[in-house]
């Protein structure tokens, strides 16, 4: 009885760590967010700069983006730890099969793309997703997505690129150069610059997309703003300041923008790490 | 204020970068580690769940052929012994009607034997009787003696005459 209690009170705490940070980036959102006139037009910019870490040759401005990521991996940690917990032999539990469910679809993604050699990397993939379409789909509770800051993505889309120079680098230092001449030496510029690609184009499409999502529905909310405001203009006092045409299309615009491109970005990227490095393992091909 | 909408900041990098290997490590060490064990452990007893049920099968067909073979040797030894006696039984009631057969085949020839016998002493006596009488009454209806000849073949067709009548 005395177990039970206290596994009850673990799950609340674990609950409260999922709920907190997501609720504690949404709070300092609302308590720091500008109040720009609403009739100044629209703007459209990059996260919000909370202070700045002077730092050698850059300095580090940590951001709304910084702030709301790591808002999600705390939340991340709350969730594997809130399915893991009391974890049994026998499940008894529905998170833990959802627990199960998870792991076993991300090892058979794994292993189905990258085959057996690669099942190890069952727990990056499943960070990747997991990171990516929670950072997208903190859009929905007003935050800004991480993933629409370029560096965020960069970042991962680098840690990817090294991972396939480290494969790379597998076969010899001599046959990773020799890669860049073939088929003829001439082509070793191009091969280089599609080498250097390979991070650019993945984290340009990831933050490409997430981002133009935000511009559009911003743009549109605006404009059905400005077309209330002129088709209700008339109607007396407070009514008149009231964007009643805001209401539906920009929903529907946010279940394509926030939950399906934000989910479809994180699997793009997951199945392009897994195909990149899995080609390039030298035993591979 | 804001940052630009578009801009690539070395540390701000880095620290995504790290960020995602830390989330690799938390989702290794707190969901993948602890699932893959006990699903480990569960295939483990599966599989040991699977391997005595085999094995208790396989033993029980083992002593299934054990009993179905003494079922039938039983069987078979209770034909034979029944054949056994069925046919021991049937020799000694052949015995047992031979001599049956044989004691009445000898009474039945001891008394005929016998029958015979008294026949023949009772036809003696009838004869000698019947002599005496005859001699009685010839001498007491014949007056004349009656030489010897005459006598026996007086008797003699007397005999023969009473025999067949008789």
């Amino acid at each position: 009885m005395e177990e039970k209690k206290r596994a009850r009170i673990v799950d609340l705490l674990l609950i409260l760590l999922i709920v907190l940070p997501l609720a504690g980036a949404v709070a300092l959102k609302t308590v720091t967010a500008p109040t720009a006139p609403l009739s100044e037009g629209v703007q459209i910019g990059g996260a919000q700069e909370y202070f700045t870490i002077p730092l050698p040759l850059q300095p580090l401005p940590i951001t709304a983006a910084q702030i709301n990521s790591w808002a999600v991996m705390l939340s991340i940690l709350g969730i594997c730890l809130y399915l893991t917990h009391g974890i049994k032999v026998v499940p008894q539990s529905k998170r833990q099969l959802a627990a199960e469910w998870i792991v076993d679809t991300v090892n058979k993604l794994v292993r189905s793309n990258m085959g057996e050699k690669f099942k190890d990397f069952a727990p990056f993939v499943a960070g990747i997703l997991a990171l990516s379409a929670l950072s997208s789909l903190t859009s929905l509770l007003g935050l800004f997505p991480p993933t629409s800051d370029l560096n965020i993505v960069l970042g991962w889309a680098l840690l990817v690129f090294i991972l396939i120079t480290h494969y790379k680098l597998k076969g010899g230092l001599w046959a990773y150069i020799k890669g860049f001449f073939s088929p003829i030496p001439i082509f070793a510029p191009l091969n280089i610059i599609g080498e250097l690609a390979t991070p650019i184009s993945m984290s340009f499409r990831h933050y490409g997309n997430v981002m133009s999502g935000m511009v559009i529905s911003t743009l549109i909310a605006y404009a059905l703003r400005s077309l209330s405001l002129a088709v209700f203009g008339w109607l007396p006092g407070a009514l008149s300041q009231i964007p009643f045409l805001q209401a539906g299309l920009p929903a529907v615009l946010s279940l394509y923008f926030d939950i399906f491109s934000g989910c479809m970005q994180a699997f793009i990227f997951a199945m392009l790490t897994m195909m990149f490095i899995s080609t390039a393992s030298p035993e591979e091909a | 204020m804001d940052s630009p909408i578009i801009s690539v900041n070395l540390w701000q990098t880095l620290l995504s970068l790290v960020n995602l290997y830390i989330i690799y490590r938390i989702l290794r060490k707190f969901l993948f580690k602890p699932v893959q064990k006990v699903l480990d452990t569960r295939q483990e007893q599966v599989d040991r769940i699977y391997s005595e049920a085999d094995e208790s099968r396989t033993s029980a067909n083992e002593m299934k052929q054990e009993y179905e073979q003494r079922l039938a040797s039983a069987r078979q030894e209770a034909d034979q012994m029944i054949r056994t006696a069925a046919q021991s039984a049937q020799r000694r009631g052949d015995q047992i009607v031979e001599e049956a057969k044989a004691q009445a085949t000898h009474a039945r020839q001891r008394a005929e034997m016998e029958i015979a016998q008294q026949k023949q002493q009772m036809l003696k006596d009838v004869q000698g009787e019947i002599s005496d009488l005859a001699v009685s009454i010839a001498s007491k209806v014949v007056e004349k003696e009656i030489s010897a000849e005459d006598y026996d073949g007086f008797v003699n067709d007397f005999i023969q005459n009473a025999g067949d009548r008789a």
